[in-house]
């Protein structure tokens, strides 16, 4: 048993090193090389990409677009997702209700990007970031949903019964008891939310129109091959950032117990 | 009667806090599905011509033409090997997490395999493509060694390299499922199957895969159909790689024959409620967020 | 004024198809402890679900101090509940569990904080003030759940089982320490439990719920030892049951022939020659000898072999084989009898008791 045991630890963290962590490591490393391939033995050090991509009014623009349509969103997910979660804690036997929510979460994103795209183009709405942020909204909403209707599953209902008992209205009840409890879980849904529409390309490819996110920026720079000293820099500041808000928010939730980002 | 008109009054109160979700939903999501549904009845045309006279012919030519029913399988195929290979790789590590660590070990290299999850996929394609690429590490590692006089291309603009991005970045959505269940499933269950005379791989057969079956298809589900709809990782790395997601954004953007387009999204939509729905069925639909 | 906390008139709780409870019909006087007891699933917290207002009775009425609450919501019913779970709420410390209703009911701080010493004063929890609810032991936490409702002085205090989860010497001490508390603030209480012995501790009266009905209710001396039927006797601690046939009724004296045996007792209802009764003697009130003055065939005397010895500390209980009563219990305080002994078995007729089906 101890030498299946060791082979599976070598696999996993082989699978981790090589399979992960590698071309992302590659990726941090070529930032700093003075050289537009990615071939050894490193041509030497120079930080000219990052001062080349902090000259490229594009990438900022992209950056602020990202953020506009992350905060959007997040804002109106949470707006919307939040009483639904409600809902969904008591309808989650209606299989009607639950696969309303569900189904704009398991389709694809290809089939809500072009299904806005169609829809916008018909009603005569010009695409623009606002129609990214509306087709955004679609899939965060059931992410919102099952994210805090976990967690209001998961809360002992005789904590809002006890409020009750001891004179408190069904407002007062909300306000002291239930939104302190489920605090955590919207914070982290509207963390999640953020972060995913911030990367999301595929449903915004077809919404944007000639607007510029940072996934656009990238797949547009990608065509140029002499760009590839920039994207490495431009992916490194971002994979650090990125990174660093993941690790805080996964091990917060970790610590919190509301499950992994993945299984909600 | 009294009853069921107290239950509808019922359910109309627990809808209520959903109203807001229901009609946005609806206009954003389910109107333009129904907006598709209506083009792909009507005759198209490419560079945006639209007829609006109802035919099948869309779908008569999507699942008739060789092209498209070449495209159809090939992407089956492509979604379900490449499946079955992350299957492969996530379900060892997933079995080593949940039940060959000790403490919160588990928990925290599954943090490390998630790190990377949201962080932009087009930047990891980018990751790979200078790896894999025809300048990438691996043709000047052979070059250098004098292995090799051309960069091979084999790698990179081929399946292959398609296989390995959508590994890259779909194992987590493999590993975790299969962790939680894995996981999940009580000591005492391995113990009292031990002392009932199995021995550990008959355990593994008997005990463990069966049980692992709902992880199996949650990670089918997150794997399979997101695949199915994929374009721009097949459009970046796979060369000659032409995947569903690939005709379809074709027929929209540059061909323009928006009714053949809807029929061929219609489908994959068809094929995803389908896959929904068997397992849903097969997990009921309670397991699925509990 | 009303001289009953609580009134129940005739309560029904169907769930679908389910009847939950059936004809509840109950009083409670002011500052009586009733203790309603039964076996899971007999309906218990579906009861205090009623009283507390967490539930609608199907049919059937709630009054509480003379006033009718259907339809009137937990948050305004005089009552307060202490949960199975305890429900203490984990973002909020001691202090602010206790003061919670205070808070809600927007009383001035100061008098809070008077109010919130003076019950932990009461619950000996006074130095625990500050602390999280997690950094708290199972007694502990038992003690900031009762001062949580017992500083709203309700009209009645409701408990599911709240000492369910404490282990058996914490949860006797407690047991003693509630009942005293409760005489002294002279308060209603409805407490629920599925332990006979918990029950006889923590009562006034008992009520004995069995699939959703009040099948029995009285003191714990009354219904201990003239339980109304079978489940009550059986329910209540180890009982000899006897089926007989009554053979002549002097008075209220009346004698009964089972099998071989003849039981002579005393009855308050009404027998006739030739009715088929239940008898029950409690192992206790059973008289072990090793030989025996009376003949077999007298009343009230049994001869058997002992098949079991079963030692309980204080008392031990033996199974005795009869010749065709089939196997009687018997309680001894010594230890000096061993399996296969033979041993005759005597009553007083005080101590048969006729009971229903």
């Amino acid at each position: 048993m101890s030498k299946v045991k060791s082979f599976l630890n070598i696999f996993t963290s082989t699978v981790i090193l090589l399979l992960i962590y590698f071309p992302i490591g590659l990726v941090l490393l070529f930032s700093f090389n003075d050289s537009i391939y990615f071939i050894f033995p490193f041509k030497g050090f120079t930080l000219k990409w990052y001062s080349r991509l902090l000259e490229d009014p594009a990438f900022f623009k992209s950056i602020l677009n990202s953020i506009i349509i992350a905060l959007g969103a997040t804002a109106g997910s949470l707006s919307i997702g939040i009483p639904a979660s409600f809902s969904f804690v008591r309808l989650r036997r209606n299989t009607l209700f639950v696969g309303f929510i569900v189904i704009p979460f398991i389709m694809p994103w290809l089939v809500i990007g072009v299904s806005s795209l169609v829809f916008f183009h018909t009603i005569g709405i010009p695409l623009s970031i606002l129609t990214v942020i509306l087709s955004h909204i679609i899939y965060s909403i059931p992410l919102v949903v099952f994210i805090i209707a976990a967690r209001l599953i998961s809360l002992n209902p005789n904590y809002e019964k006890a409020s009750m008992d001891l004179g408190a209205n069904e407002l007062q009840t909300f306000m002291n008891i239930t939104l302190p409890l489920i605090y955590p879980s919207i914070a982290v849904s509207a963390l999640i939310t953020f972060l995913w529409s911030f990367d999301n390309f595929i449903i915004t490819f077809f919404t944007i129109g000639s607007e510029v996110t940072f996934p656009i920026w990238v797949w547009g720079s990608l065509r140029h091959p002499t760009n590839v000293p920039v994207i490495t820099a431009a992916s490194s500041i971002v994979i650090v950032i990125g990174s660093l808000i993941v690790y805080f928010l996964e091990s917060y939730r970790m610590r919190k117990g509301l499950g992994t980002a993945l299984m909600i | 009667m009294k009853i069921s008109k107290k239950k509808s009054w019922k359910l109309m109160r627990n809808l209520i806090y959903s109203l807001p979700a229901i009609i946005y939903l609806t206009i954003f999501f389910y109107i333009p599905l129904v907006t598709m549904i209506m083009y792909s009845f009507w005759h198209g045309e490419p560079l945006y011509r639209v007829v609006r006279v109802f035919t099948l012919e869309n779908y008569v030519r999507f699942f008739t033409e060789e092209l498209s029913q070449n495209v159809f399988i090939s992407t089956n195929i492509i979604s379900i090997v490449t499946f079955l290979i992350i299957l492969l790789v996530a379900y060892p590590i997933a079995y080593f997490l949940a039940r060959m660590t000790s403490g919160d070990t588990g928990l925290k290299i599954i943090l490390l395999i998630l790190i990377p999850l949201e962080m932009n996929y087009l930047i990891r394609i980018f990751a790979w493509r200078n790896i894999l690429g025809e300048n990438g590490l691996i043709n000047s590692f052979l070059i250098t060694l004098g292995l090799i006089d051309q960069p091979i291309t084999f790698f990179f603009h081929s399946i292959y390299a398609v296989i390995i991005v959508v590994l890259h970045n779909a194992l987590p959505y493999a590993v975790v499922p299969l962790y939680i269940t894995i996981r999940s499933i009580p000591e005492n269950l391995y113990l009292a199957a031990m002392d009932l005379g199995s021995n550990k791989l008959s355990v593994f057969f008997r005990v463990t895969l069966p049980l692992s079956m709902p992880g199996i298809a949650i990670a089918f589900l997150f794997i399979y159909i997101p695949l199915m709809g994929e374009f721009a990782i097949p459009a970046l790395v796979g060369g000659k790689t032409y995947m569903l997601g690939n005709m379809i954004v074709r027929q929209y953007l540059t061909v323009g024959n928006w009714p053949y387009a809807s029929a061929a999204t219609i489908s994959l939509v068809s094929i995803t409620l389908i896959v929904m729905y068997v397992i849903f069925k097969l997990l009921g639909v309670r397991r699925l967020y509990e | 004024m009303t001289p009953f906390s609580l009134e129940l008139i005739s309560i029904y709780k169907n769930y679908g198809k389910i009847t939950a409870l059936e004809d509840i019909n109950l009083k409670i006087r002011r500052g009586e402890l009733l203790t309603v007891l039964g076996p899971s699933g007999s309906g218990k917290s579906t009861l205090l679900k009623i009283i507390g207002g967490f539930e609608d009775p199907t049919r059937g009425e709630v009054y509480i101090n003379g006033e009718l609450m259907n339809n009137v919501p937990p948050y305004r019913r005089p009552t307060s509940m202490v949960f199975q779970d305890l429900a203490l709420f984990p973002h909020l410390n001691v202090f602010d569990n206790i003061a919670y209703g205070l808070k809600i009911r927007k009383y001035p701080i100061n008098e809070i904080k008077k109010k919130v010493k003076d019950v932990a004063e009461l619950l000996h929890i006074e130095e625990l003030l500050d602390r999280r609810i997690t950094q708290l032991s199972g007694g502990q936490q038992q003690r900031v759940a009762l001062a949580r409702s017992l500083i709203l002085e309700p009209e009645i205090l409701l408990l599911d089982e709240p000492l369910g989860p404490l282990d058996v010497k914490l949860r006797k001490e407690m047991q003693l320490e509630l009942r005293k508390l409760q005489k002294n603030l002279n308060s209603t209480w409805v407490y629920v439990t599925h332990d006979h012995e918990e029950a006889m501790v923590m009562s006034d009266r008992v009520a004995i719920l069995k699939s959703g009905r009040i099948i029995d209710i009285g003191t714990i001396k009354e219904i201990y030892e003239r339980p109304k039927n079978r489940f009550t006797a059986e329910f209540l601690g180890e009982v000899n049951i006897i089926e007989c046939v009554v053979d002549s009724i002097d008075g209220d004296i009346f004698t009964s022939t089972c099998g071989k045996l003849k039981i002579e007792g005393r009855t308050f209802k009404e027998l006739k020659k030739g009715d088929k009764i239940q008898i029950m003697i409690r192992p206790e009130k059973v008289k072990i000898m090793s030989s025996l003055n009376t003949q077999i065939g007298d009343k009230n005397v049994l001869s058997g072999r002992i098949v079991e010895v079963i030692y309980k500390g204080a008392y031990s209980d033996l199974k005795i084989e009869t010749e065709d009563s089939g196997i009687f219990t018997a309680r001894t305080l010594g230890s000096t009898y061993s399996v296969d002994e033979v041993v005759f078995l005597k009553w007083d007729r005080e101590d048969v008791i006729v009971i229903e089906e």
